[in-house]
């Protein structure tokens, strides 16, 4: 896959204090690219420094071949940001908020009309065209505001937590949009604090804390450097005469078993995460007589990965 | 930039508390100011017309001199006069207005049944008799001073007539224009960046590749609109609806009209420079305050007020002056003088505004 976004060694201190510190990665062209961290971990002034809003004191920044510094236009032409916070100029309508941004990055006429359009179709708000933002709904804003960031068609799209105070429907709406930006080849930095978001969207993820990475790679690669295991709880009836200990010990010979106990009625396996055939373990538990009320598979999430690798929630 | 430009443009005209305070609020306030103030020039007491008797038998040089200077007021009309006998003296309070008989070097003034007018025909033979007595002084000391006086057709005192009455109207009506130049040119420049940080903006204009060079003069020129509108409107609507005159020529209010461009001008600046200085800052809420106080202090909302030694160095009061010179007297000197240092203004706040906008954070 191609390199799309390069990162090396960037260091950006605010005074004594160093917001980013040595931090490399490399986005691939045509992924969602998840940027996680803790409050004050360095995301912000990462993509503030990947979208040429601040100065940097150390490292290269190149956005497809392109070097920041040295060929700021050309980057800039390349990269759309949607931020956290609507910036949409409530005097103009939809169509003109759009425009005006998309205006900002060459588009005349045709094309610029074509880019509006398209643009508002993509967030669904081509009805709305003639609206003025403040008529709109908060989820209505937010798709907005993703329309200001990708009318110009870039290849590099930064988003700062989009879908922040939004309800569910346009939740979904902007997820799936993220989706086919990707589809259609557009290269993503996605923020968010929604963990199951991130999750569900990313292709990789870097997670960052103290300016630093702390681990870059797929979601179930992040979570193997955590932890190989899953969790199997397996619902039964147990009699007050049953030989726990024996059962438990048989348990634990099984292949792929790490562990075997029983919780409250509950029959509770540690497997390793790559165990995909439980058959073997339900059968041995029928032998013994017990019947088989409920079983429930549980991995480690990203959030447990946040956790672990940051000592810190997410929010 | 031409789109910069027009977002400019849309953000001043389609906001409508900039159009009811930068037009409206100045065109209205000149109309209740001139209509409802039109009461203080009004004097208290009328003088009205004065008919004035005289009477001056003797032949001798005083009474020729007095009876030249009663003619004199007759023909420029301050009285009208008419000589009459001594006999008719008595009886002439109930005729004229009031009556003066030269008697030697004596001069009797018998009143009429008008004390404004009495007061009146006291102060011209004051004023005459104070005249006398210094001239007759220096005839007996220095005789060959008074022969040495060059006698000229100069008339030292001059009266104009400029066709009409001067109004309230036509002073709130360049007031007003001076107060639109300060709180609306000033606080729309004001707002020309803050709108940015208020909707959130300034980082999408930062990071696309339009310099922030062009962004600025864009924004800029994008605000020239609706400096010529607000003093053209308020201009405008003073006089055609409300009957304000401004200059008795064609050229003087086109040169009024180029002053209060130029003055909007470096008010505007003011704006956007203290803007970009103080970014997160309300800065209209800073600005608006001192505007007040200098417009108050300027005599903009009531000419008397003003602080002796403070109130002419106050910007609102040099453009009034400038501005009154060229209605009232047709003198254009101030006018161009504050044409030339508004454009000065203008140019080196731009040039601070343009370093601003171009000098970054370097945090390494």
């Amino acid at each position: 896959m191609k390199e799309f976004l390069s990162v090396k060694n960037l260091t950006k201190n605010y005074g004594d204090f160093c917001a980013v510190d040595d931090l490399s990665f490399s986005v691939h062209e045509g992924e969602i690219f998840g940027l996680l961290g803790p409050n004050g971990a360095g995301k912000s002034t990462t993509m503030n420094v990947i979208t040429t809003l601040s100065d940097f004191g150390k490292g290269t920044i190149t956005v497809d071949g392109a070097d920041i510094i040295k060929d700021k236009e050309k980057a800039r032409r390349l990269i759309g940001m949607v931020p956290q916070d609507i910036a949409l100029y409530p005097f103009l309508s939809a169509e003109e908020n759009v425009r005006f941004f998309a205006s900002l990055y060459g588009l005349r006429g045709t094309k610029l009309n074509s880019a509006v359009k398209e643009a508002l179709e993509f967030v669904g708000l081509s009805d709305k065209a003639k609206m003025k933002p403040k008529k709109m709904s908060g989820g209505m804003q937010r798709r907005l505001n993703i329309a200001c960031g990708i009318a110009h068609d870039p290849k590099l799209i930064i988003m700062d937590e989009p879908t922040v105070g939004v309800d569910a429907q346009s939740r979904e709406h902007i997820l799936g949009s993220i989706k086919t930006l990707r589809d259609r080849g557009a290269t993503v930095i996605y923020t968010s604090h929604y963990m199951n978001e991130v999750e569900d969207i990313c292709d990789r993820i870097l997670i960052i804390d103290h300016g630093k990475s702390v681990a870059v790679g797929t979601e179930r690669e992040l979570i193997s450097t955590v932890s190989d295991s899953k969790v199997l709880k397996i619902t039964t009836e147990i009699k007050s005469n049953f030989n726990e200990k024996d059962f438990l010990a048989e348990m634990s010979k099984l292949p792929d078993v790490k562990k075997a106990r029983i919780e409250d009625g509950v029959i509770v396996l540690e497997i390793n995460a790559s165990a995909k055939d439980f058959t073997l373990y339900l059968e041995h538990i029928k032998s013994r007589g017990l019947p088989i009320l409920g079983i429930t598979s549980e991995s480690m999430n990203l959030e447990d990965v946040f956790i672990a690798l940051t000592g810190r929630e997410l929010r | 930039m031409l789109q910069v430009i027009l977002n400019a443009v849309r953000s001043c005209f389609r906001s409508g508390t900039t159009i009811f305070f930068s037009m409206l609020f100045p065109s209205l306030c000149t109309f209740f100011l001139g209509t409802l103030l039109e009461n203080i020039e009004v004097s208290d007491d009328v003088v009205g017309e004065i008919n004035l008797a005289y009477c001056a038998e003797s032949s001798d040089y005083s009474a020729n001199a007095f009876e030249e200077f009663i003619l004199s007021l007759d023909e420029e009309n301050v009285i009208n006069a008419e000589k009459i006998g001594a006999d008719e003296l008595e009886s002439a309070a109930e005729k004229y207005s009031a009556a003066v008989e030269l008697n030697g070097s004596e001069i009797t003034v018998y009143n009429g049944k008008n004390a404004v007018q009495n007061r009146t025909v006291k102060a011209l033979i004051d004023g005459y008799n104070q005249n006398a007595a210094a001239y007759a002084a220096v005839a007996e000391k220095n005789p060959q001073a008074l022969a040495n006086i060059e006698v000229t057709d100069e008339n030292l005192v001059e009266p104009k007539d400029f066709g009409r009455t001067r109004t309230m109207m036509d002073y709130y009506a360049v007031a007003m224009t001076v107060v639109i130049i300060f709180f609306g040119a000033m606080i729309s420049g004001a707002e020309a960046y803050h709108i940015e940080y208020t909707c959130k903006t300034i980082n999408r204009l930062n990071i696309s590749p339009v310099s922030r060079t062009t962004v600025y003069f864009g924004k800029i020129v994008g605000h020239l609109p609706l400096v010529f509108v607000q003093v053209g409107v308020v201009m405008c609507v003073s006089a055609a609806f409300f009957g304000a005159h401004f200059c008795a020529t064609f050229g003087e209010n086109l040169l009024l009209f180029a002053m209060f461009i130029c003055a909007s001008l470096a008010t505007l600046a003011v704006g956007v420079c203290v803007n970009l200085l103080f970014p997160k800052m309300q800065t209209w809420a800073v600005l608006m305050p001192i505007n007040w106080i200098m417009l108050f202090f300027s005599g903009t909302f009531q000419a008397d007020i003003a602080i002796k030694g403070v109130s002419e160095y106050l910007p609102p009061n040099i453009i009034m002056e400038a501005a009154f010179d060229l209605t009232v007297f047709g003198r254009t000197e101030r006018a161009i003088n504050v044409i030339i240092w508004s454009l000065v203004i203008f140019a080196a706040l731009m040039l601070i505004g343009w370093i601003k906008v171009n000098t970054r954070r370097k945090n390494a």
